[in-house]
């Protein structure tokens, strides 16, 4: 579900709580009030036709303008209706006067019951009648004369001789006016209540699209990151704190991107400058000599020429693969491979030094290897018989080609605690100026340009071979040595 | 015409050299790094320098704005594996007349060159006629009418020098120069066997003199018709 719909969900439901309380309030209350001035109405229309009851002789009760009573009760459609009763104690009564329609009292009007209002039906017709128990009382005056306090005649002490009459009244009236009054308000609050829902969705819609709108610029402004334009950055400023945060992690990403990307871009164009130099030189031979008057001699240095060319040029080439492979390949991930255990890995390190010994020897180089080979079968190592060739023929090539005539070259193979170890090629030749060393296993990074050109190397060896033991769990770096001059390469890799 | 090529690549260079020698009136010098190359240009003069941009010691861009500040209007033809925008724009602004990105036609770089040499001469039109010869620098003959004259590359180089310059004296060190690459030892005399030789297939008796000799100053050739007038003495 979108942020937005949920949030306009929620808030809509906020509202639809709140209105539904109110609304149900209002309407319990002012059903109250109608009710309860309905009932006054009552009582006070109960009342007033109690104090028409007297007593007349003999403690009789005489319901005074009876007959106007009922005229006037009557009216058409739903009268008024009403009785009287004379009690004698509390629970008994004998009826003294009903209206004229008025079949059967209602049970609970009947003496004895209790008061209150109540709803009943009569003739078919809702109506509420009370209950009201009352005295009438006569008043007998008797005049005694006597004498005042003041000593003047007349005026005198008046008793009143009271006699009391219980009796009950009940009048009821049809609800029809309170009935009709009730669904108007159910009528109108339901409507009030349907359109202020009505109100509060759209509010909550509209408020949530609203609030949510940095939300959407965010993603704008992200959507509008493309490979060519990845400069554009997400300002944090501009956005409410909540989206800082992220747009700062953005704009992070984004910074390492085109990084990553201007690196690519440089490989490319290093990679493609390397590649043009040896085509170029290919294509300027052939069109030299196809030029040129030829001999035996042009030709065969020629061809030698071509040869030497297309050998660099297929180094390079296959060097770039491994490279791109290695690029492809998940960075960090240490990928499976054949292992090697530790003697086998020291019998595999002399035959590649036996291998690269006659190479050394022919430019007057010495190459020693001297390392004890271990208990077998040792440890298993995450190396393999490839790499071992790759990285150690790289390591003494370079050596060989940048230590100088006469340089002396020693290889050593050693195994730590940790189930790990390393090979460290090292010599005494010219070594790294300090300016270099941070970039040496940079991509077509040449300590000396013009002299490896000259070799053939267009400085992918060292990045190779990091690229090779990295991709194993391990590592290639440099050492400086404690004399002045030389250097030492140092292959770690770790336990398979 | 002498060129200089100043490219790092070994190889590259060496047929470079090969392939624009296949050229009658080239000759050329190689340096294979900045600072010889820098040092080859300043001191001796030269028709053409082709010059690669990545050079170890001393950048290509480097070496043609000393070469520009002082003074030098050697033509320059730059080789760059860079085929970047920036970087052939920086090296026409820097002074550079033409570029050629590698890998490169050799044949296009040579028509490129002889461009660069005839307009640096002032002779955009490959053809020089002196009298009723006609030596196409473009394609390296001499015609008399529809007759083709066969030179050897040397004197075709002179003869060719001089028609570049056509009523100009050219002294005899400054052909030298120009017509033998540094490997040469230079004797002048050398120079007046090649005239002699050249005289004899161009200037038959009657003909009009093409190559007029200035006792102590040098050389010259006249173009168009009549016969040549050594210029007011320098």
């Amino acid at each position: 579900m979108s942020l937005a719909t949920r949030l306009a969900l929620l808030v809509f439901a906020v509202f639809l709580l709140v209105l539904g309380g109110q609304g149900m309030l209002a309407w319990r209350f002012a059903r109250g009030e109608l009710e309860t001035s309905f009932d006054s109405a009552l009582q006070a229309n109960a009342e007033a036709l109690a104090s028409l009851v007297e007593v007349e002789e003999e403690g009789e009760l005489e319901l005074e303008f009876a007959d106007e009573v009922m005229t006037r009760f009557s009216r058409a459609e739903a009268p008024d209706v009403f009785a009287v009763y004379q009690l004698d104690g509390d629970d008994a009564g004998a009826l003294l006067e009903r209206s004229r329609d008025l079949a059967i009292v209602p049970a609970w009007a009947a003496p004895g019951n209790t008061v209150g209002a109540r709803d009943f039906l009569h003739n078919g017709r809702a109506y509420r009648g009370v209950a009201l128990d009352a005295v009438a009382d006569s008043q007998e005056e008797e005049h005694a004369v006597g004498e005042r306090a003041d000593g003047h005649e007349g005026g005198g002490r008046e008793e009143r001789i009271l006699q009391t009459v219980p009796f009950r009244v009940f009048f009821a009236t049809s609800r029809a006016s309170l009935d009709v009054a009730l669904e108007e308000l159910s009528e109108t609050l339901t409507w009030v209540s349907l359109i202020a829902i009505a109100i509060a969705a759209l509010g909550a819609f509209v408020v949530s699209r609203q609030g949510l709108r940095p939300l959407r610029r965010f993603a704008d402004k992200l959507a509008a990151v493309t490979p060519e334009r990845i400069d554009a950055d997400l300002n944090p400023a501009d956005f409410p704190l909540e989206l800082r945060e992220p747009a700062r992690s953005v704009d992070a990403l984004l910074a390492r991107l085109r990084a990553a990307f201007e690196r690519e871009r440089r490989f490319s164009a290093d990679a493609a400058h390397e590649l043009r130099t040896p085509v170029a030189t290919l294509k300027t031979t052939v069109q030299a000599a196809r030029r040129a008057p030829r001999d035996a001699a042009e030709d065969a240095e020629t061809l030698a020429d071509l040869e030497g060319s297309i050998e660099r040029l297929a180094t390079l080439c296959e060097q770039l693969l491994q490279l791109a492979r290695a690029d492809s390949a998940q960075v960090g991930k240490a990928t499976t491979g054949t292992t090697l255990d530790a003697s086998k890995l020291h019998a595999c390190l002399g035959d590649e030094i036996a291998a690269l010994r006659p190479l050394a020897e022919a430019r007057g180089a010495t190459l020693r290897f001297e390392s004890p080979p271990p208990a077998p079968p040792g440890p298993r190592l995450a190396v393999d018989a490839s790499a071992v060739e790759r990285i150690v023929g790289n390591l003494v090539r370079n050596a060989l080609d940048h230590g100088g005539p006469g340089v002396a070259i020693r290889v050593a193979l050693a195994f730590d605690a940790g189930g790990g170890g390393a090979i460290e090629v090292a010599d005494n030749g010219v070594g790294i100026p300090p300016e270099a060393r941070e970039r040496l296993f940079e991509r077509f990074f040449r300590v000396d340009p013009s002299r490896s050109r000259h070799l053939g190397g267009a400085g992918l060896g060292l990045a190779l071979c990091r690229e090779l033991a990295r991709r194993r769990g391990g590592d290639v770096d440099f050492r400086p040595t404690e004399q002045a001059n030389g250097s030492v390469f140092r292959w770690t890799f770790v336990a398979a | 015409m002498r060129l200089l090529i100043v490219e790092d690549e070994p190889q590259l260079a060496r047929h470079l050299k090969k392939g624009l020698e296949t050229v009658p009136s080239f000759v050329a010098d190689v340096c294979n790094d900045g600072i010889d190359g820098e040092h080859q240009a300043m001191t001796s003069d030269y028709d053409l320098i082709v010059l690669d941009l990545m050079l170890p010691g001393r950048d290509g861009l480097a070496i043609l704005r000393s070469l520009r500040a002082a003074g030098r209007a050697t033509p320059v033809l730059i080789l760059t594996a860079r085929s970047e925008r920036e970087d052939i724009v920086r090296g026409l602004d820097y002074g550079s007349d033409d570029y050629l990105t590698k890998p490169f036609d050799l044949g296009e770089l040579i028509a490129r060159c002889k461009a660069l040499i005839r307009r640096s001469k002032g002779r955009p039109d490959p053809v020089v006629r002196v009298g009723a010869l006609e030596i196409d620098t473009g394609r390296h003959t001499v015609r008399r009418g529809a007759e083709e004259i066969l030179l050897p590359a040397l004197e075709y180089r002179l003869l060719e020098y001089l028609a570049f310059k056509a009523g100009q004296i050219v002294s005899k060190s400054e052909l030298l120069e120009h017509l033998y690459d540094f490997n040469w030892e230079k004797f002048s005399n050398v120079l007046e066997v090649y005239v002699a030789s050249l005289r004899r297939k161009l200037e038959t008796l009657g003909r009009p003199a093409v190559i007029v000799t200035v006792r102590g100053q040098g050389y010259f050739i006249k173009e168009g018709e009549g016969v040549p007038q050594p210029p007011a003495a320098e």
